[in-house]
C-alpha cells in the first residue's frame, strides 16, 4: 500500500504546494494589513474602523485560511487514474480495492494532521499579529473546520469511484450540496419567519438589524447548548461514521467491473 | 506453484455486451510456451484477456492460472503475473525513479537492480517525465516493469502495436531471453501474425467471439495452406474442402485445412504455404465461403 500511498503524494504534490504558496501569500496580505494599521494609510482611520479592519483580517486568517489549506490538501486520483488507465493496470497488481482507496484515506488523514497543526500555528500567528487573546476553542473549531472538510471531499470521491466520469460526479456533488443548501436556507426561512413573529414583528414591518442578530445568535447558541446537553460526541461520531459509510461505498464502487 | 501443466488454462468462458458476445471461449497456455493470440479487431481477444487478469467479470466459465482459479486465487496470483497493454497505464506527471519506488512497496519480488538493468539497457531516462516519451520508449518501459518483479506469466494485449520493426525487433528477442526459463510463459495477443510466426509455439485464433483455431504454430501452418487452382478447377471443388476461397478473374486461390488430404485428392494441384496473416484473413471470410 505504501507504493500507492506514494503515487497518490506524486500526482497531488503541483496542487499542495500551490494551496500552500497561497497561504504563505494571505499569510503576507495580512502582516501588511497589520503594518499598514501600525505604520501605513489605515492607521490614519479612527479607531472603531481600525478595529474593524483588523477584526475582519484576523477573522479571515483564523477560518478562512485553514479552510483554504485543508480543501488543497485533500485530494484523490481516480480520475487521472482513470484517463493513464491506471486504473485498469491496478486490477492486475497485487492490490486489494480497499488497499487502493485507503491509500487515499491515509494519505489525507495524514494531511488533516498535518494541516491542522499548521492552521493551529496560524491561529497563534494571527493572536500574535492582531493582539487577540489565545483561546483554546478556537483549535477545536478549526480542527471542526477540517474534519468536515475531510468528510464533504471524501463524500465527493464516492461519486468519483461510482461514476468514474470527473465532470458527472463533480455535477452530482454540486446538486446534492445545492439541494442541501436551499433545503436549509427554506428551513431557515421558515424559523426566521416565526421568530420575527414571536418577537411582535410583522413579516411586512422594517425589521431591525439587532432581531436579526439576536435570531443568529439565539439559533448558534440553541446548537451549541443542545450539543453540550447531548453530548459533543455525537458530532464525533456523525463524523466517524460518514467518513467510514464513505470508505466503505467507496470501495464498493471500485470493486464494480467497467463493461 | 511448481505442480502445474499449463500456465493459462479457459473454459467455457463466456461474456455478453450489447452486440457482442464472447461465446464458450476455450483454450491453454503450456507452461514454458508463448502463445500467439490472434484476431482482428473487436474479435475478443482483449475481452479474454481482460476477463483472465480481472479486469471485468465473465458471465461464466473457469480461468485458471498456474492451475489456481483466478478469482479465489487473485492477489497470489497478481504477485506472479504481469500485463502489457498498448498503452502506458502510467501517470504522464511520474517518471521511471518514482515507478521504481511505487511498484517496489507494491510487488514484494521487485528488483529495482533488474529494472535499472532493462533502464539502462532499453536507454530509457530515469528523471525524465512519461510525457515526454515516445509511444517506442514507452512500451519498452512497460516490459521493464513487467520482467523485474519475477512474473511467471506475461500477458500482453496488442503490445506490439503501433511500435517500428526495429523496437519490435528488440522486444521479441527480450521475450525469447525470458522464456529461456522454462517456467515462464507468455500469452501474447497481437494482430501483427508476422511477430507470433517468429516467436510463437503455439497460436489461438478468435473471430466474432469464437475460437476458430488453437494449437501447436508448426502444426497449424504445415496442415494449412492455398490451393491455387484455375476458375475452371475451382468450380469442380467441393465446397466443404477448403475455408475459403479467393476468387478473381484469374482464378481461385482456396485457404485448405487439410493439407495432406487436400493433395491426395487434387493430385497436381499447387499448394502454397499459409502464413497466419493468409489463415487469419481466409477464415474471417469463412462466412461468404467465396470472396475477392
Amino acid at each position: 500500500m505504501k507504493g500507492l500511498i506514494l503515487k497518490e503524494l506524486w500526482l497531488s504534490k503541483k496542487l499542495r504546494i500551490i494551496g500552500f504558496v497561497l497561504y504563505l501569500l494571505f499569510l503576507i496580505f495580512a502582516v501588511l494589513v497589520k503594518l499598514s494599521l501600525l505604520y501605513g494609510n489605515m492607521g490614519h482611520l479612527n479607531a472603531g474602523a481600525q478595529k474593524n479592519a483588523a477584526d475582519l483580517t484576523a477573522t479571515v486568517m483564523i477560518f478562512a485560511f485553514p479552510l483554504m489549506l485543508y480543501s488543497s490538501q485533500f485530494t484523490c486520483q481516480i480520475a487521472s487514474d482513470g484517463k493513464c488507465r491506471f486504473r485498469t493496470y491496478s486490477y492486475t497488481l497485487p492490490v486489494t480495492e480497499r488497499q487502493i482507496v485507503s491509500s487515499v484515506y491515509i494519505l489525507n488523514l495524514i494531511s488533516l494532521g498535518a494541516m491542522t497543526v499548521l492552521s493551529w500555528l496560524n491561529y497563534s500567528l494571527a493572536c500574535l499579529i492582531f493582539d487577540r487573546k489565545f483561546d483554546a476553542m478556537y483549535l477545536i473549531y478549526i480542527f471542526a473546520i477540517g474534519c468536515v472538510t475531510f468528510t464533504l471531499a471524501h463524500g465527493r470521491y464516492v461519486l468519483h469511484y461510482r461514476f468514474r466520469n470527473e465532470k458527472k460526479a463533480n455535477g452530482i456533488f454540486s446538486a446534492i450540496c445545492t439541494a442541501i443548501y436551499f433545503g436549509a436556507a427554506f428551513g431557515m426561512f421558515s424559523r426566521t419567519n416565526s421568530y420575527i413573529e414571536d418577537q411582535g414583528y410583522s413579516l411586512s414591518d422594517d425589521i431591525p438589524e439587532s432581531v436579526m442578530d439576536g435570531f443568529w445568535k439565539d439559533e448558534l447558541l440553541g446548537v451549541v447548548k443542545w450539543l453540550d446537553k447531548n453530548g459533543w460526541w455525537l458530532v464525533i461520531v456523525l463524523i466517524v461514521g460518514l467518513c467510514t459509510l464513505f470508505w466503505q461505498l467507496s470501495i464498493k464502487a471500485l470493486r464494480r467491473r467497467d463493461n | 506453484m511448481s505442480d502445474y501443466e499449463n500456465a493459462i488454462e479457459i473454459k467455457g468462458l463466456t461474456k455478453h455486451f450489447d452486440g457482442f458476445t464472447l461465446d464458450n471461449v476455450s483454450f491453454s497456455v503450456p507452461r514454458g510456451s508463448i502463445m500467439g493470440f490472434i484476431g482482428q479487431n473487436g474479435a475478443g481477444k482483449s475481452t479474454t484477456i481482460n476477463s483472465l487478469l480481472g479486469i471485468i467479470r465473465p458471465d461464466s466459465g473457469e480461468l485458471k492460472i498456474f492451475g489456481k482459479d483466478t478469482r479465489a486465487n487473485e492477489l497470489e496470483i497478481k504477485r506472479d503475473i504481469s500485463a502489457v497493454f498498448d498503452e502506458l497505464p502510467f501517470h504522464e506527471q511520474l517518471n521511471a525513479k518514482m515507478l521504481d519506488k511505487m511498484l517496489r512497496n507494491i510487488f514484494p519480488t521487485w528488483s529495482s537492480e533488474t529494472f535499472y538493468g532493462y533502464l539502462e539497457r532499453f536507454q530509457l531516462p530515469v528523471k525524465k517525465k512519461f510525457k515526454d516519451f515516445s509511444k517506442g520508449m514507452k512500451m519498452k518501459l512497460q516490459i521493464a516493469a513487467a520482467l523485474s518483479h519475477g512474473a511467471k506469466l506475461l500477458i500482453m494485449d496488442e503490445a506490439t502495436t503501433g511500435l517500428d520493426p526495429v523496437v519490435r525487433n528488440e522486444i521479441l528477442d527480450i521475450f525469447l531471453e525470458y522464456l529461456q526459463d522454462e517456467n515462464n510463459s507468455i500469452l501474447m495477443s497481437s494482430h501483427i501474425t508476422s511477430d507470433l510466426e517468429k516467436i510463437a509455439d503455439s497460436v489461438t485464433f478468435i473471430d466474432k467471439g469464437k475460437i476458430l483455431l488453437s494449437g501447436y504454430k508448426d502444426d497449424i501452418l504445415s496442415s494449412h495452406g492455398i490451393m491455387k487452382l484455375s476458375k475452371s478447377d475451382y468450380e469442380a471443388v467441393a465446397k466443404e474442402d477448403f475455408v475459403s476461397a479467393r476468387v478473381t478473374d484469374y482464378g481461385a486461390e482456396l485457404m485448405i485445412s487439410d493439407r495432406a488430404a487436400c493433395e491426395r485428392k487434387y493430385s497436381g494441384a499447387v499448394i502454397d504455404p499459409a502464413t497466419l496473416d493468409d489463415i487469419m484473413v481466409y477464415y474471417v471470410n469463412r462466412e461468404k465461403k467465396e470472396w475477392s
